[in-house]
């Protein structure tokens, strides 16, 4: 490499560093109602994670921070309040939101309290939509496409069932999932989608009220019935498929390519040759 | 944490894109006869058919596989909405993947055990090789840990991808991603960054053209018979031979 | 009619020595550089033998040239399809083994080894890995029938000859050999440039000059197995191939290849032919038997009018068609039918022919009875128990052709496609020449027989005596009838005279700038 070459890297080094902060500087509202609003309502009662109106009266601000940025710090901290909250809550941590400033936090916390004077307060009632746990299950795996073409949940996610495909095992295994949260925690998720992969995958393909009520249907089905659900061991079928066929390819290459030259024209002649030692 | 993924995912592939642009194009038009791998198949043949035919079919398939999902993700949902079809996309990634492991493998040992390649081998090489070694077992570990890649890639990266070259970052899904996932991202980048500086360049001037091209080629200095009419007016045009 | 020129060359291989000065002469200039060792553009073979690179006339093992399927010429392992899947790992290419390892010696060590018990040697070291190694091959390991049993022996040209004939071949009194330089063929349709992906390699359309493009080429590495001659070599250094480039250089300055330039037998002919660029596809599809005749077919005979306007009107240079009309390539190969392309069965239309040797030929061995010899000879001298006789007599006329100590197969695989008549027509025209020389110059042979000789290999007297003349007198203007190359156009290839015009002069090419 020459100095160029250095000098390249130098200048685009500089002029990328800008981009780390760009940012654009959301306001509160905005970036409560992307962020927050999928667990937590205003004055309208707790969906998977709890109301929070007035919350600038009941805690400091500094504390709102810490624990916005990292939930599980905070409860590892040893912090009583915060890990009641985990317990209460269905231990489901709270996504970190390290990409917010503090300014920015401050900006949602007064938002808050904004709204949580002029809102009433009443309760949301769940959809009142009845599922259809088959139709869920085909939803699930994908042999049912969404409406809006969204992936199917077992692109990411997995339910322990017998004679269908495992599920991703990229995200959380979803068998005991209406355990953990309700019912209500469920379709609240996937309606608003707080966690970010899922945002980012159904934001623009929404799946519909119906469909969710579907799922959830199916995955309450699959909590109470796992016992009798085996799984079917589809990463060591991936494995072992992968393996036998990559056994298969290499004798596929060398047999494609079996006339090839193997060796130099004079191999044996100069085998035979003496060796100087 | 902010800062670190901010920098591996949007600092780092922005820096590795602009270095391979400027870089590649440096290297095309003012170093033109550095532009190729320097093949050693003449030095040592009989190691090198295990090694360079598994790899580079191997990751022709793969890359041929990430440009899909990444060019057309609603096309690769719906064929995997079919369990067997998923199947069936995700064994034959991971038998290509694994291909091109072995392929890498028997590079780096035939490399490693033949004196007659030392001349021809430069640090960069190694380089190389162990970023294709870590990106190769990334990908094969992700393949399997955290299966149905195909489906997620299409519903997380490709967004972040799309993101990236639209000059509008967005790391917020993919910083929540398993390290493996993100490391796997960030040497695909340090790969792309490196192409310019390294033998990678042959991966750019794949003969297509050769498709096209009468097999017989004739170059003449200028064109014979318009050199000698009158007709023809004295140009500036520098005739070029390439 | 499509007319264009190409420089093409005869070689005459009774006159060839087996010197190697012509190699010599192309090393020093071409390839004595990091990653050429190894390569000999030019290089001189003994026939029988394998060559260089081993077994290179094998197309099963190279896959080198063209092959006729369905009518149509396809290259042999390269092409399209096959060059484009192969890519990563090419089936057929020679290693490095194949040629043989470079090496040098440590002669610093000779000088400064310290004192000691044991006479300081200079150990062999590898030209690629600087390592000491053990000497396995060099250029020319065969050379003169050297270790015939594992050479010679599996020259691929004697794969039509029967193991009875190949006995007799190898009986110590009865081998016989002779020597084969080889240079790039610049081919009509070469297999090299179409072999290549990357269109790096190309013919050049004034003189026929096949040359690679050192930026263009990206080592694909398919020009060296597509050449069926193995002329277009790897650089293992620079991962660029090279080839002869028939050093145009010293060919637009109007001198003749340093090879040919300077060879000792002045074996060598170079000049202009006129060829019909329309044909060559048709040419190279001919039958296997007609390949020969097919390709003396499209070269053009540059006195007819007809070729002269179609060449100018096709912009060639009056000096090229001058250059022609006196080019000994046209005389030998065309006029007399004396020359002919080394194996005409690649289909690559080779434009380096060569006249067949007669010398292993011309003469029998014989046993004769040598009492009436040994008897006179002094009993002080070694007695002569030999009774073989190397008889060169002419008694019999065309008898000889028949009692070849190579038979004559061997000689028609390398120069016809294993057609025997070919090689026994220019064999009787050689022979007739000689007969009717030895008729002029000593006389011991009847006119008649003279007459008869040459009215059976179709020459008149005339025409024997040019070819004795172009064959032993000639000047080195009529061995190398080099037309003037427009190397302004040549130049202007390289460097636009445009920029320097108007310039600062003294050769500075960039303009004066004075501040900012």
């Amino acid at each position: 490499m020459k100095t160029t070459h250095y000098f390249f890297i130098a200048i685009v080094i500089f002029l990328l560093f800008p981009l780390v902060s760009v940012f654009a500087q959301k306001n509160g509202e905005t970036i409560f109602k992307e962020t927050c609003a999928a667990c937590h309502s205003i004055g309208k009662g707790k969906l998977i994670g709890p109301d929070l109106a007035n919350i600038q009266d009941r805690l400091s601000e500094e504390w709102i921070i810490k624990f916005i940025k990292s939930s599980q710090t905070v409860i590892k901290s040893g912090d009583k309040y915060a890990d009641s909250l985990f317990k209460a809550y269905n231990q489901i941590p709270m996504p970190d939101q390290p990409n917010l400033t503090d300014e920015q936090i401050k900006g949602i916390i007064t938002y808050i309290g904004g709204e949580s004077s002029t809102s009433n307060t009443s309760t949301v009632s769940p959809a009142a939509l009845t599922g259809d746990s088959k139709r869920g299950r085909d939803l699930f795996v994908g042999s049912t496409r969404f409406a809006n073409q969204g992936a199917a949940c077992n692109s990411c996610h997995n339910v322990d069932m017998n004679g269908s495909i495992s599920g991703a095992a990229l995200a959380i295994d979803l068998t005991h999932t209406i355990t953990r949260l309700s019912a209500a925690g469920v379709g609240a998720v996937v309606s608003g989608l707080p966690f970010p992969q899922m945002k980012e995958t159904y934001n623009s393909k929404p799946v519909t009220p119906q469909e969710i009520a579907d799922i959830v249907a199916f995955l309450t089905l699959a909590d109470m019935q796992e016992a009798a659900l085996a799984t079917t061991p589809y990463g060591n079928y991936l494995l072992l498929g992968g393996l036998a066929g990559a056994i298969f390819l290499l004798a596929f290459y060398s047999l494609f390519w079996f006339n090839r030259k193997k060796g130099a024209v004079n191999f044996f002649i100069f085998k035979r040759q003496m060796k100087s030692v | 944490m902010y800062y670190f993924d901010n920098f591996l995912l949007i600092v780092l592939p922005y820096m590795a894109l602009a270095v391979f642009l400027i870089g590649t194009i440096y290297r095309y038009t003012n170093r033109k006869f550095q532009f190729s791998s320097l093949s050693s198949q003449f030095l040592e043949g009989r190691k090198l058919f295990y090694g360079s035919i598994p790899f580079h079919w191997g990751i022709l398939f793969i890359f041929c596989g990430h440009l899909v999902a990444f060019s057309i993700p609603n096309a690769v949902l719906a064929w995997n909405s079919q369990p067997l079809r998923l199947m069936i996309l995700e064994v034959s990634a991971f038998v290509f993947g694994l291909s091109m492991l072995v392929g890498l493998i028997n590079l780096i040992i035939r490399r490693l055990t033949t004196p007659r390649l030392i001349p021809v081998t430069n640090k960069m090489d190694i380089v190389i090789y162990t970023l294709l070694l870590i990106q190769t077992i990334a990908g094969l570990w992700i393949a399997y840990n955290f299966r149905w890649g195909s489906s997620w890639f299409s519903t997380i990266l490709t967004p972040y991808l799309y993101s990236i070259f639209t000059l509008h970052p967005e790391i917020s899904a993919v910083s929540l991603l398993p390290w493996t996932v993100k490391l796997h991202i960030v040497v695909a980048f340090l790969i792309v960054g490196i192409i310019p500086f390294s033998r990678l360049v042959h991966l750019l001037v794949y003969p297509l053209d050769y498709l096209w091209r009468p097999y017989q080629q004739v170059r003449w200095y200028w064109d014979r018979k318009k050199v000698r009419s009158t007709k023809t007016p004295w140009s500036l045009h520098r005739p070029k031979n390439t | 009619m499509d007319v264009r020129s190409q420089i093409a060359m005869v070689f005459h291989l009774d006159k060839c020595i087996g010197c190697h000065t012509c190699s010599i002469a192309c090393k020093n200039i071409w390839t004595d550089r990091k990653g050429a060792e190894y390569m000999w553009w030019n290089n001189v073979e003994t026939k029988p033998g394998t060559g260089y690179p081993s077994n290179w006339e094998d197309q099963e093992i190279y896959k080198g040239g063209w092959e006729k399927r369905n009518g149509k010429i396809h290259l042999k392992g390269a092409g399209k399809r096959r060059g484009l899947t192969n890519i990563f790992y090419n089936p057929n290419l020679p290693v490095i083994d194949d040629y043989y390892e470079p090496f040098t010696y440590k002669y610093l060590d000779l000088i400064e080894s310290p004192e000691g018990e044991d006479q300081p040697t200079a150990r062999p070291v590898s030209l690629i890995t600087g390592k000491p190694i053990d000497i396995k091959m060099g250029p020319n390991w065969d050379d003169d029938l050297g270790g015939s049993q594992d050479f010679a022996k599996n020259d691929p040209n004697m794969k039509n000859i029967s193991p009875e004939e190949q006995e007799v071949m190898f009986q110590l009194e009865k081998m016989a050999m002779f020597y084969l330089p080889r240079i790039c063929n610049h081919c009509l349709n070469p297999s090299c440039v179409a072999s290549c992906p990357s269109g790096a390699i190309y013919k050049r359309g004034e003189d026929g000059i096949v040359l690679i493009n050192q930026e263009v080429c990206r080592a694909w590495r398919m020009c060296i197995t597509a050449c069926p001659y193995k002329k277009s070599y790897y650089n293992w250094n620079t991962g660029k191939s090279e080839k002869c480039i028939l050093c145009y250089p010293r060919l637009e300055a109007g001198l003749a290849p340093a090879c040919m330039h300077s060879c000792v037998g002045r074996i060598r002919y170079l000049g202009v032919l006129l060829y019909d660029a329309s044909r060559i596809e048709e040419a190279a599809s001919a039958d296997e038997k007609d390949l020969i005749t097919s390709q003396l077919d499209i070269i053009l005979d540059p006195f007819d009018e007809e070729v002269i306007a179609a060449a100018k009107l096709n912009g060639i240079a009056d000096s090229t068609l001058h250059a022609a009309q006196l080019s000994p390539i046209y005389k030998f190969v065309k006029q007399w039918g004396l020359a002919l392309p080394l194996h005409p069965e690649f289909r690559t239309l080779p434009m380096l022919f060569y006249i067949p040797p007669l010398l292993p030929v011309m003469a029998t061995v014989k046993k004769v009875d040598n009492t009436e010899q040994q008897d006179k000879m002094n009993p002080a001298a070694k007695k002569w128990n030999d009774s073989w006789l190397y008889d060169t007599s002419t008694d019999e006329l065309w008898g000889t052709l028949d009692q070849i100590r190579f038979p004559l197969q061997y000689i028609a695989s390398l120069f016809s496609a294993g057609d025997e008549e070919i090689i026994k027509e220019t064999w009787k025209k050689l022979m007739a020449v000689r007969i009717h020389r030895r008729k002029v110059t000593v006389g011991d042979i009847s006119d008649e027989k003279a007459a008869k000789t040459l009215s059976d290999a179709g020459l008149t007297a005339e025409t024997a005596d040019a070819i004795y003349a172009l064959t032993s007198l000639p000047k080195f203007e009529e061995r190398f009838v080099i037309p003037a190359a427009h190397r302004e156009q040549a130049i202007e290839m390289m460097d636009f005279t445009g920029d320097t015009k108007g310039d600062t002069g003294f050769g500075i090419k960039k303009p004066v700038k004075r501040g900012i």
